[in-house]
């Protein structure tokens, strides 16, 4: 029943997953454009975004028009406004790449530090980790460990910290002094991408469990009474 | 933080709570035609000044259950019905229980504006006349239309007939009609499916200004209706039974909200959605 | 241009059907031409005979008495038919309307359709066997009367009025019923308030059918009113009184009266086909407005 509806319904949430694959093309990216230090891939990866925002536009423009034509309700209603908020994730994570690919551009020549790519090129592959797990556990509407992206978070806020502390340790030369920076804003992007994983895996909750509840609240953690 | 929340949570302040007080309380009601059962053993809590809305496939006993809260099932003579129906405490089907009297206090308007052939003061004066509310008449005609927001349409040609009107404004009439005589529950059975979208808004948005004074129980088959105009949604599904005949069952209740966005049963999903089932 | 692969002209089998088709509307026009003929003849031959003798005195004047009489009218006929068949009308119209609601609102299915069977019997009972019946109840101890003739035709009535009325309430929708009984009016007030008063119109054509019926009735009035009697020169319902189809019955056995026995039939004619014409025009035009 109702085919075409089922249909739609189904090709946005191809188009999501289609993005995600996308999204984790760009991290790698990013993390090898960092690694080999390869301005020819910072191009890219600034050029590549644009793949990312073509399937973002289409789903962006695909709810409304889905919403207002069917009407969804239910389950399928979850479904929709999961994708509309995964999609929004998918993208920021996007476009934290290309940061990270631009401060790649701007620490161009400056002396690099093994430690701390290696620290960094860590917590990336723990972010595309995190990102394949939520996507699929999106798709299979699986929470069977919904706070797994929790966990696999706290390793990378972590490595953020024990980074700044690194990088502040680098040295007293000005050159050295501004690639920790850039390096600071690039674990804080990293940091930032596996926040958004978190966030994808709270809407596979929500769409399954049909409320929405945050993994990890701040203002709550503190004022909750113990 | 704490009055951001009560704001937040006001829409809803009048949803059942523990306290709220169950109009209707089916146990286990049943009713027949002839040997064929209709609906089977339904179990429900209609509450007080609340917009509750049955939804269900054709055949689900949607109508037959609201025609048993006003004892207009009385009307098929082979109808029968089991289990217990109560209307604030008393068995509706008790002995010595009038269905006269108790279709007095709960009104019914149906899928069909049915005015009375008579003019549109007539109409409304009707019932009051012959249940003896002759007292203030014109003030009492003039009240219900208002409250059937009816009035600033029909004030200068009270004595035209009401067959002139509009459906949407005949339907409002019947609603008027029903009023008047100041029942204390309102069933509408289909309201609004003989209706234009204009007109069936603006019996929606009468809905919503009545719920204030009344108890309000709709049957509809347009499902964004339920959601648009009830606090609490019952779905009631078809059930075939191991002989093969159809009966209606109440499969799930609950709040509007909940039945729309997270329904608790596969088979109420199925039919909100309309994908499977 | 294309050579088209079927055709869509007539063939042979067709043509068969069509033919067979033709033959069947022109018996079918045939037999319809027929009846209306009978009844234009019968028309004509009595108008044609019976309007020389139609003058104003005709009308106004009593029958002619006497040995070898002359002259004469039809004024006691049309006073005893306007007196017999009122007061049938007012035994037949409270009780055949009653019967109607009790057979299409209050009984049960069961109950109902016995009562309309056993209204189309009554209807199907010769009106001989009526006057006789009430030859034997009234008039064997009592004597001829208008009020014998009276009760024959109230008889006669009833079924025709309860079925006619049965119609036109079993017109008026369910909905206006359910209307009012949803407002806590009881079934009994609801028939009385609603369902009445919108089958009124068909109620009083249905009557008009009846009596114009009732009027044109002979046999059940033979031996009930006045005849073998003197007729009373009064409006006494009491007495025997004249009736038009007996009038026409006494003049057409007087020799040299013919023309005034074809002008009374010609007269009850147009009564009869005025007044029932004129009903079951009503009763089309309002079967539409309850219907629409």
């Amino acid at each position: 029943m109702r085919e075409l509806y089922a249909t739609e319904l189904e090709e946005l949430e191809n188009l999501l997953q289609e993005e995600g694959k996308l999204v984790d093309r760009a991290i790698r990216g990013a993390l090898n454009a960092l690694a080999r230090d390869d301005l020819e891939l910072v191009g890219e990866l600034i050029a590549f975004d644009d793949e990312v925002d073509r399937r973002y536009l289409a789903i962006e423009q695909g709810i409304p028009s889905l919403l207002a034509r069917q009407t969804p309700v239910a389950g399928d209603l979850r479904l929709v406004l999961a994708i509309l908020y995964v999609n929004l994730h998918l993208e920021r994570i996007a476009d934290y790449c290309v940061t990270i690919a631009k401060l790649v551009k701007l620490a161009q020549g400056l002396p690099r530090d093994a430690g701390v790519l290696e620290a960094l090129e860590e917590m990336g592959e723990r972010c595309r980790e995190m990102l394949s797990t939520g996507l699929e556990d999106f798709h299979n509407r699986d929470v069977r460990n919904p706070e797994a992206l929790v966990d696999m978070d706290k390793p990378i806020d972590r490595a953020n910290r024990k980074l700044i502390a690194r990088l502040i340790a680098l040295g007293p030369d000005e050159s050295q002094r501004e690639w920790a920076m850039r390096m600071m804003l690039v674990s804080r992007c990293l940091e930032r991408i596996g926040d958004h994983a978190v966030d994808i895996g709270e809407q596979t909750a929500y769409l399954v469990r049909g409320r929405f509840e945050e993994f990890t609240d701040a203002s709550h953690e503190t004022s909750r009474p113990a | 933080m704490e009055v951001i929340k009560t704001k937040i949570d006001l829409g809803r302040e009048r949803l059942p709570t523990g306290e709220q007080e169950a109009v209707f309380e089916a146990r286990d009601v049943s009713v027949y035609y002839g040997d064929q059962r209709a609906i089977d053993k339904v179990n429900i809590d209609i509450y007080r000044r609340l917009i509750t809305a049955i939804i269900g496939p054709s055949g689900c006993g949607k109508s037959t259950f609201i025609r048993t809260l006003n004892r207009m099932t009385d009307l098929v003579p082979s109808a029968r019905l089991t289990g217990e129906l109560r209307y604030r405490g008393i068995d509706l089907y008790g002995p010595g229980v009038d269905a006269v009297e108790v279709r007095r206090r709960i009104g019914m308007v149906f899928q069909k504006p049915n005015p009375f052939p008579k003019s549109i003061y007539d109409n409304v004066a009707y019932g009051l006349r012959i249940l003896g509310m002759k007292k203030d008449l014109d003030e009492r005609v003039e009240k219900a239309l208002h409250s059937a927001a009816l009035w600033d349409e029909v004030k200068d040609r009270l004595k035209d007939s009401a067959l002139g009107l509009s459906g949407g404004q005949q339907q409002r009439l019947c609603i008027a009609r029903a009023i008047a005589v100041e029942p204390e529950v309102i069933l509408l059975d289909e309201p609004a499916s003989a209706l234009d979208p204009i007109a069936t808004s603006a019996i929606e948005d009468l809905m919503h200004d009545l719920k204030r004074d009344y108890t309000i129980v709709i049957v509809t088959h347009n499902m964004q209706q339920a959601a648009r105009v009830a606090d609490m949604t019952a779905f009631f599904g078809l059930n075939v039974t191991p002989e093969g005949s159809r009966e209606g069952i109440l499969v799930e209740y609950d709040k509007t909200e909940k039945i729309f966005t997270n329904p608790s049963d596969k088979r109420t999903e199925g039919y909100v959605t309309g994908r499977f089932g | 241009m294309a050579e088209p692969v079927f055709s869509l002209r007539t063939s042979g089998r067709l043509r068969r059907r069509q033919m067979v088709n033709r033959l069947m509307g022109a018996l079918a026009l045939g037999a319809a031409l027929l009846a209306v003929s009978v009844l234009a003849i019968v028309v004509i031959s009595v108008a044609s005979r019976g309007v020389s003798a139609l003058n104003l005195d005709f009308f106004t004047k009593n029958a002619a008495q006497g040995f070898n009489p002359t002259g004469g009218g039809i004024r006691f006929a049309i006073v005893g038919t306007v007196v017999i068949v009122g007061i049938a009308t007012l035994m037949a119209l409270p009780l055949g309307v009653l019967i109607a609601i009790y057979v299409s609102d209050l009984a049960s299915p069961r109950l109902a359709r016995i009562t309309r069977l056993a209204l189309d019997v009554t209807n199907g009972i010769p009106t001989i066997v009526i006057g006789i019946f009430v030859y034997t109840m009234v008039v064997a101890t009592h004597g001829q009367s208008a009020l014998a003739g009276s009760l024959a035709l109230a008889i006669i009535m009833v079924p025709l009025i309860a079925r006619a009325t049965e119609e036109v309430l079993l017109l008026v929708p369910n909905s206006q019923r359910e209307a009012s009984l949803a407002l806590g009016v009881s079934r009994w007030r609801t028939t009385l308030s609603v369902v009445v008063p919108s089958a009124l119109g068909g109620i009083l054509t249905g009557t008009t059918l009846a009596i114009a019926r009732a009027a044109g009735e002979t046999a059940p009035l033979l031996f009930l009113t006045s005849l073998g009697t003197s007729a009373s020169a009064d409006s006494n319902p009491l007495h025997p009184l004249q009736t038009m189809t007996l009038a026409i019955f006494q003049y057409f056995e007087l020799p040299g009266f013919e023309a005034k026995a074809w002008a009374a039939a010609f007269t009850l004619m147009c009564f009869v086909l005025v007044t029932s014409l004129g009903a079951k025009l009503a009763m089309a035009r309002y079967r539409k407005k309850l219907g629409g």
